[in-house]
């Protein structure tokens, strides 16, 4: 997909993508102080400065300009995501607030999706019932099993959180709410006990989160965990959800790949290097472009302009904007140029290519994974090269035609 | 929209080997193995890039499909 295919040019003259996605940063804080957390704990501090909730005039001039953008692109549709920080900071009655004026706001301008996602631990019968009031696709942070996820999912005071988790998943299968799993990747561990204890939970659907180093930081986890632990987790659990699993439960990165190996685009942002039509509004209305890219740079998501004052066309075109590439697709790395998944694989996840002395013209930290797990998925699905492009080809000119 | 029906029972080019496949696996009907290929060339049939693009990674929720955006 290039850029054009999802731009269009605004009354004030400046070129609006269609952002389908908005990232609502309404807490910068969180109740839990996880290990390898990207926003608190991989070097940005940008979180400091900002205020602990999203303020209501905040949220209000987001969902005027969200509308505003909405009107100007024509798009039908817009997902509104609940994300922090610990989103339940904010407070359920707040939070109802904060659904309830985005379908007014929005809901006859577009068709209106709301998620959240949240560690868990604050999860209510309250919160249940707003989820399910306003039909809010509800992600929960774990990490596995007790004895996986108290090793880095902690409080503040280093007290596992596993419990509070589970009474908090409990609740939202007693209110028939249901929930998707997001975890990070443990490496060096047993996968299979880990993929089924997400499953014995009751979830919909499980994401699996390739853990957050750049190149300048990756080095002591090669050296302890050998050259493909994301592979060599991620493999058994493939192969159990191939042989054993139904598509009840499905798993987000495996989808993902399996559509691009077809000569689709992935579903998510972690494979495929195609435009990410999200931005990111914090408490105080900042827009930030790709989250994850906190880990990079101190201070390299913000904008420095916010939704009180600026249009989204407006920031994404500012000038020395981070967020117009990352909106328009970016280059292949050099160093994939020659690889049989550069089409698939695109070079991985952006904040995984980067280094402090080549920016992102890198191949992800996570390459050796990447290309032993295409490689298997596509042995899976008997899917040669040859036909992924062929497929790719059909696809693009059946949009084409669209 | 026209139908992608060329995408559609194109043979497999490659095959896994056997010894490559796991012990024991039972393999009831609709494991993801028998119906995972067809899900998504369904899916891809009525033209992919029409969609909205990937979502944000460190959120789990589903691509939301058309059925995501009914009525409230």
């Amino acid at each position: 997909m290039t850029a054009s295919a999802v731009t269009d040019v605004a009354a004030d003259g400046l070129a609006s993508p269609r952002l389908g996605e908005f990232i609502l940063k309404v807490a910068s804080r969180c109740n839990l102080d996880c290990t390898y957390c990207y926003v608190y704990n991989k070097g940005d501090s940008t979180w400091k400065r900002q205020p602990k909730i999203m303020a209501r005039p905040v949220f209000d001039a987001a969902l005027n300009r969200i509308a505003h953008h909405c009107d100007q692109t024509g798009q039908s549709r817009v997902v509104l995501v609940f994300h922090g920080g610990e989103p339940c900071l904010i407070g359920v009655d707040r939070f109802r607030e904060f659904c309830e004026a985005a379908l007014q706001t929005l809901g006859t301008r577009a068709n209106v999706a709301l998620a959240i996602q949240t560690n868990g631990t604050l999860l209510s019968s309250d919160w249940a019932k707003a989820f399910r009031d306003y039909r809010v696709e509800v992600g929960v942070s774990m990490d596995g099993p007790k004895v996986l996820h108290d090793q880095h999912r902690i409080t503040k005071s280093g007290r596992g959180s596993y419990e509070a988790v589970r009474r908090g998943v409990a609740t939202l299968s007693e209110h028939d709410v249901p929930f998707h799993i997001l975890a990070v990747i443990p490496l060096g561990h047993e996968p299979l006990p880990i993929h089924r204890h997400f499953l014995s939970l009751g979830c919909e659907s499980i994401a699996y989160l390739l853990p957050a180093y750049t190149w300048d930081s990756v080095g002591p986890v090669r050296e302890e965990h050998g050259p493909t632990p994301c592979a060599d987790f991620l493999i058994p659990v493939f192969d159990d959800w191939w042989f054993n699993g139904t598509l009840d439960v499905r798993v987000r990165e495996f989808w993902s790949m399996a559509r691009l190996v077809l000569g689709g685009t992935s579903t998510v942002d972690a494979f495929g290097n195609h435009p990410m039509p999200f931005l990111t509004i914090e408490t105080d209305g900042e827009v930030h472009g790709l989250d994850k890219l906190r880990i990079c740079q101190d201070g390299l998501t913000g904008t420095g302009m916010t939704v009180l004052e600026s249009d989204f066309s407006q920031i994404i075109n500012a000038a020395g904007s981070p967020n117009a590439e990352v909106l328009a697709g970016t280059t292949l790395p050099d160093g994939c140029r020659a690889c049989p998944e550069r089409e698939t694989c695109g070079g991985g996840y952006l904040p995984h290519r980067y280094s402090r002395s080549r920016g992102f013209n890198n191949p992800s930290v996570w390459c050796a994974d990447l290309l032993a797990l295409f490689t298997h998925v596509r042995k899976r699905l008997g899917v040669s090269h040859a036909e992924t492009a062929a497929r790719r080809g059909e696809l693009v000119a059946l949009e084409g035609n669209a | 929209m026209r139908k992608l029906a060329s995408l559609k029972g194109r043979e497999r080019v490659t095959e896994p080997s056997e010894a490559q496949l796991p012990e024991s696996v039972e393999q009831p009907r609709g494991t993801v193995k028998d119906t995972l290929r067809e899900a998504l060339e369904a899916e891809l049939s009525e033209g992919d890039r029409a969609k909205n693009g990937p979502t944000f990674g460190d959120a789990a929720f589903p691509a939301f499909g058309d059925a995501a955006f009914g009525d409230r």
